[in-house]
């Protein structure tokens, strides 16, 4: 008979041919250094669990043919510790898809001690699964923030990810006029001024000084450590295929720290942050440093998370910021005061604490 | 709730939720419902959900992942021996 059972260092091979094989190439040789990067991210990072394994699904042969990967991330609310397990890399061999590998395992998954589940990458078909079992869409979470910064870049990777890169010629023109017009035109101007705020590289004690006081109206938020933050920012670092991993402290003319950004930036290409955090009184200041260094940086289009903080910047016409709703943010939790902070806005819960950053199926590991 | 009641309300929910035409000459209690593409991975998620509400039951890990299960007749021997240790009655 079949059996789930938690991930042992010895599967890693096999859970790398697995991924390969289903959400990379479709070889069934894992690209070089693939193994490690699970092995870092599932097994060593500082708050791996052993309540809280990865698992795999083995066949009546001993194969591993499922595997869901477990990232255990440490939070608080009201003061109190919580546990946050964030599922990813969920995947089944297709031979047994007909025995829904895929559901038992988030089914196992779900039934652990953690306090609280997620998942910010969820596609259709995990969140009819998550729904299935009694999970829930995280609706503010699920909202992304978009703000483009150059009309033809943005348009043509657009069409690249729509599989319609043929149409770039056609379409060429016509984005090159709606980005002269936006040139020209200080009404539909995508430019943004300087900023009035200064910045510095954000430590990671900087970081945990400021936490407490950055996040203080919210219930629900991340309980950083030293060796946690220094583990995460040098694997952020590593996802080269995002582009630049920038982080930013950012003060008033005073000096005062107003809140900081931590955001993949990539010239011309699509850039997302990962972490947005200020006072609500200061979200906006932090928001057009981060929209100013982007633009520096010759970013296309960079999105976000959306966050009840950003709110009224985000609203004011000139940030020139629209948003996008999918579903890929899901929460499952048996005790609905864990759940509550996240769906009422009240959770400081962002993509540097999912599976958002991960590199797993972008970066060559050549 | 007879073992053979508990069969007729998961065939009529796998029919109709999973939309099976009421001529397939391929459908009944003893087909394989994952191997023979009546029921997805999102689809046996829904089916646990109904189990649960309907019957009141989890089904234990072991049960999910028998043989048994695969088919409406095994799913009702399980369900039904699941609600009779429920109320103490089982084996």
């Amino acid at each position: 008979m079949s059996v789930i059972r938690a991930l042992e260092r010895d599967d890693i091979t096999s859970v790398a041919s697995l991924y390969e094989s289903i959400a990379r190439s479709g070889s069934d040789v894992p690209a070089q250094g693939l193994a490690r990067y699970f092995e870092r991210t599932l097994l060593d990072h500082p708050w791996a669990d052993p309540e809280i394994p990865s698992l795999v699904y083995v066949d009546d042969l001993g194969s591993v043919k499922g595997f869901i990967g477990s990232h255990v991330r440490r939070l608080r609310l009201d003061g109190r510790p919580v546990r946050m397990a964030c599922s990813g890399q969920l995947m089944s061999d297709p031979a047994v898809r007909n025995r829904a590998a895929g559901t038992l395992l988030l089914r196992r998954f779900f039934a652990g001690p953690q306090d609280l589940t997620m998942t910010d990458g969820a596609t259709e078909e995990t969140r009819r699964i998550w729904r299935g079992l009694g999970g829930s869409i995280g609706h503010l979470g699920s909202i992304t923030w978009v703000r483009p910064f150059d009309l033809r870049a943005a348009g043509e990777r657009a069409l690249e990810r729509f599989g319609m890169a043929a149409w770039r010629p056609v379409v060429r023109p016509a984005l090159a006029a709606g980005q002269a017009a936006a040139n020209r035109i200080p009404r539909i101007s995508l430019r943004v001024k300087d900023p009035p705020t200064q910045a510095e590289d954000l430590t990671t004690q900087a970081l945990l000084e400021h936490l407490p006081s950055v996040a203080q109206h919210r219930r629900l938020v991340p309980d950083y450590d030293e060796r946690f933050l220094t583990w995460l920012f040098h694997e952020m670092a590593t996802v080269r295929s995002r582009g630049e991993l920038v982080r930013r402290l950012v003060r008033d003319q005073q000096g005062r720290v107003l809140g900081w950004y931590v955001a993949y930036l990539q010239p011309r290409g699509l850039s997302q942050v990962m972490q947005i955090a200020a006072r609500e009184r200061d979200a906006a200041a932090v928001l057009d440093h981060l929209l100013h260094e982007a633009q520096r940086m010759g970013v296309a289009v960079l999105t976000g998370q959306f966050e009840p903080l950003l709110f009224e910047a985000l609203a004011q016409r000139r940030r020139r910021c629209f948003l996008h709703l999918s579903a890929n943010f899901l929460v499952h939790a048996r005790d609905p005061e864990v759940l509550n902070p996240i769906l009422i806005g009240q959770a400081m819960i962002t993509r540097m604490d999912g599976e958002r950053w991960m590199g797993h199926h972008l970066e060559p590991f050549g | 709730v007879t073992q053979q009641a508990i069969a007729e309300r998961i065939e009529e929910f796998v029919r109709v939720q999973f939309e099976v035409d009421p001529d397939d000459p391929g459908f009944d209690r003893t087909v394989d419902l994952f191997e023979q593409g009546y029921v997805d991975s999102v689809g046996f998620a829904e089916l646990l959900a109904f189990f649960t509400e309907e019957f009141g039951v989890e089904i234990p890990e072991d049960d999910l992942l028998s043989e048994e299960f695969l088919r409406i007749d095994g799913m009702a021997t399980i369900v039904s021996r699941l609600t009779l240790d429920a109320v103490g009655l089982g084996r």
